[in-house]
């Protein structure tokens, strides 16, 4: 009984801490703001209302700021608002009342008191409430029996009735202190973490690890302001050289300043008459300081870098990524399927490729389309394979590509690929056809001519494709007639129509171009011999 | 002899929290479904412009010639206002939604903080669904209406009452479900 009755003061005394803790999580918020000097209003009384409203409006973009607090576009926007108004002579009522009819509710940090809200508000009250008649309650029940049910002594003749006041009175105590624990921890822990007015805590202050490492980071930070410094001295010293214009951009882009990254590259593609590479590079810029989208004016550097060079590696994956952005999957792989192939297979862009295609796919829930040629990727992935499955996936990309090509003829690239893919399948006789074909895509293109020729000779075609070797070599004739190969297939085809005197003579030309040691020379002496 | 007097009023006390508990979880849970069934959408504010007028905003046109535009002038038919800008990626998403909507009903289009000259580029490269475009320059008429992020759609009554606000892209989901339902309501 003693015990009983000298534990209720602790209980009472533990039960207004935590009560009063309660009551002391309040206080005004004191956040760094994201304001800046020029939205400030110059009347110190008003922008002081300014910021009291502001710090009660919610940011809608990242939900749990002020716009005060926020560094959105809408934040700023409305916290405009809200001084266009103050300007105008409103009350903070009012300002508010019109904010709240276009935002709802919602754009209030204080909820108001109104019937939807009355359980969140009243909810802290009544858990407390609740908690408190629960610890009660229990108590009560442990001193009933020490009061009113003495104990009957036949049941526990051992134990006196102090000793079951003891014992009661002591699950009594753990619940009040389980209790009081489990709400004074909590709000230990909110105190401590969670307050909504608790200060920024900068990185530095947590460790001294951290604050090492901040170190560094400053250090390279100066590094990079110093080596932006000295790319815009070498680029005042002398304004016409592309190369400093270049440099700067990338010292630009490595210390965060887009606008100037932007302005250099402007300049270098100014001063190399819009290089194609650097079209590209400033199309990538742009996109890099939109976040990674491929802006209008972006887009439009893309396509005139692709003009000019339709093989320009940035420029393709730029243009595949716009594709991307769009939602047109299938035409983003197919541009990135284009990069695989002009690239080398060792490219250090490759692996991101190859992922973006995949990433493509699935987005567009498309298989990855044929690839119009064997990459390296294709073979090296080929050469994995059991021979069937090689051979049918070869066989597929073929055909694939080779039915694309005869609806449009004009890709010369193209029949290059197939005759490439045709020679690894073995496929002589189509090779040598669909060179044939590039070379008449490539009309103007001596080394495609030259290509189809040699690989006409080299398969004896010389009778099956009499007509197109014909043409191939007028063509040649006319674009390099003093190419040594020129020559040389001059004096072939001239053997193979069995005009003997001719074939000799372009042979003998060659010859006497050929320094004395080469090592053809030799071979040539004996075909004329043969003649 | 102990388990009368503090067995029985333990179980109460347990109870209490428990069937607390349990009526938190009910909630939690049915809010969880609603949204894995995609009946609620966690991004989507709660709007307070539906069923109101639409206020009076009133912008150039993109073809300056051609005077002012504003959702007033087309009273007597349902309209559709829909809130883009040629930086905003996820309008791009929408443009295949607005060209089926072309068809069934008028569209409004307004260039929130956008240039004129990107926003011609856009319509060049996405198609131009709209019966008009306002320039939105600063952002004044999506904040009338309360925009807090583009896109964004409202479909309006032929008096120009508020019925639907959709923010973000239109999809699928939401043209087939939502908004071509509430259109072929009107008609």
């Amino acid at each position: 009984m003693p015990l009983s009755i000298a534990t209720r003061p602790m209980r009472r005394w533990a039960l207004l801490i935590c009560l009063g803790l309660a009551a002391a999580v309040t206080g005004a918020a004191t956040p760094a703001n994201a304001l800046t000097r020029e939205e400030m209003l110059a009347d110190p009384v008003l922008e002081q209302r300014a910021r009291g409203l502001s710090q009660g409006l919610r940011c809608l973009v990242c939900q749990n700021q002020s716009i005060d607090d926020s560094d959105a576009e809408l934040a700023r926007d409305l916290r405009t608002e809200v001084r266009r108004r103050l300007t105008a002579g409103q009350s903070d009522a009012d300002i508010l009342d019109a904010i709240r009819d276009t935002y709802g509710d919602y754009v209030l940090l204080n909820p108001p008191i109104a019937p939807s809200t009355w359980i969140l508000w009243a909810a802290p009250a009544i858990i407390l409430a609740g908690g408190a008649l629960l610890v009660f309650a229990a108590r009560r029940r442990d001193d009933i029996p020490d009061k009113d049910s003495p104990l009957p002594a036949r049941e526990t003749p051992a134990r006196s009735p102090k000793h079951v006041s003891l014992k009661s009175s002591v699950a009594g105590r753990q619940a009040v202190a389980l209790f009081s624990l489990v709400v004074g921890c909590s709000l230990l822990i909110y105190l401590a973490l969670g307050r909504a007015d608790l200060p920024d805590r900068p990185l530095a202050e947590r460790t001294a690890e951290i604050a090492a490492l901040k170190d560094t980071a400053q250090q390279d930070n100066a590094d990079r302001v110093a080596r932006f410094d000295a790319a815009r001295a070498a680029v005042e010293a002398e304004p016409e050289r592309v190369s400093n214009w270049l440099d700067l951009a990338v010292a630009a882009a490595d210390a965060g300043r887009s606008e100037t990254e932007v302005t250099a590259l402007r300049q270098a593609m100014v001063l190399t008459d819009d290089d194609p590479t650097i079209v590209s590079m400033l199309a990538e810029a742009l996109s890099r300081a939109a976040d990674g989208q491929i802006t209008i004016p972006a887009r439009a550097l893309v396509e005139q870098a692709l003009a000019a060079n339709p093989a320009e590696p940035r420029a393709l994956f730029l243009y595949g990524l716009a594709a991307y952005q769009d939602g047109d999957y299938a035409a983003a792989i197919d541009n990135w399927q284009q990069l695989q192939r002009v690239s080398s297979a060792d490219a250090p862009w490759m692996p991101l490729l190859a992922d973006n295609i995949a990433d493509a796919a699935a987005a567009g829930g498309i298989e990855v389309p044929v690839s119009p040629g064997p990459d390296a990727a294709d073979i090296a992935a080929a050469s994995e394979m059991s021979t069937e499955d090689r051979d049918a996936m070869i066989a597929g990309m073929v055909d694939g590509l080779a039915a694309r090509l005869e609806d449009n003829p004009e890709d010369g690239p193209g029949w290059q690929r197939l005759a490439r893919a045709y020679d690894v399948l073995g496929r002589t006789e189509a090779a040598q056809d669909a060179l044939v074909s590039a070379a008449d895509a490539l009309i103007a293109d001596a080394d495609a001519q030259l290509a189809a020729l040699q690989a006409i000779v080299a398969g004896n075609a010389e009778d099956r494709l009499v007509d197109d070797a014909d043409r191939l070599l007028a063509r040649l004739v006319e674009m390099a007639p003093a190419r040594p190969e020129t020559l040389y297939l001059r004096g072939h085809f001239a053997a193979t129509n069995g005009d003997v005197e001719a074939a000799r003579a372009f042979w003998q030309q060659l010859l006497d171009r050929l320094p004395e040691d080469a090592p053809i020379a030799g071979q040539l002496r004996a075909a004329i011999e043969a003649l | 002899m102990q388990d009368r007097p503090s067995g029985r009023p333990l179980r109460a006390s347990f109870l209490i929290p428990l069937v607390a508990f349990l009526v938190l979880a009910g909630f939690a849970t049915a809010a969880l479904m609603a949204t894995l069934r995609g009946e609620r959408d966690v991004s989507q504010l709660p709007s307070t412009m539906i069923g109101k007028a639409v206020p009076d905003v009133v912008l150039p046109r993109l073809d300056a010639e051609a005077g002012d535009v504003g959702p007033a002038q087309f009273a007597g038919a349902p309209l559709l206002v829909n809130v883009f800008a040629s930086w905003c990626a996820p309008c791009r998403a929408e443009a295949p939604a607005l060209a089926i909507l072309e068809e069934d009903i008028r569209i409004l289009g307004i260039a929130y903080k956008d240039k004129p000259a990107d926003t011609r580029a856009f319509l060049q490269q996405y198609g131009n669904p709209f019966v008009a475009i306002g320039v939105d320059r600063d952002g004044a008429g999506g904040m009338a209406l309360g925009v807090y992020g583009v896109p964004e759609t409202f479909l309006l009554d032929a008096d120009g009452t508020i019925l639907l606000r959709h923010a973000g892209p239109i999809d699928r989901r939401v043209l087939e479900d939502i908004l071509l339902p509430r259109i072929q309501e009107l008609q």
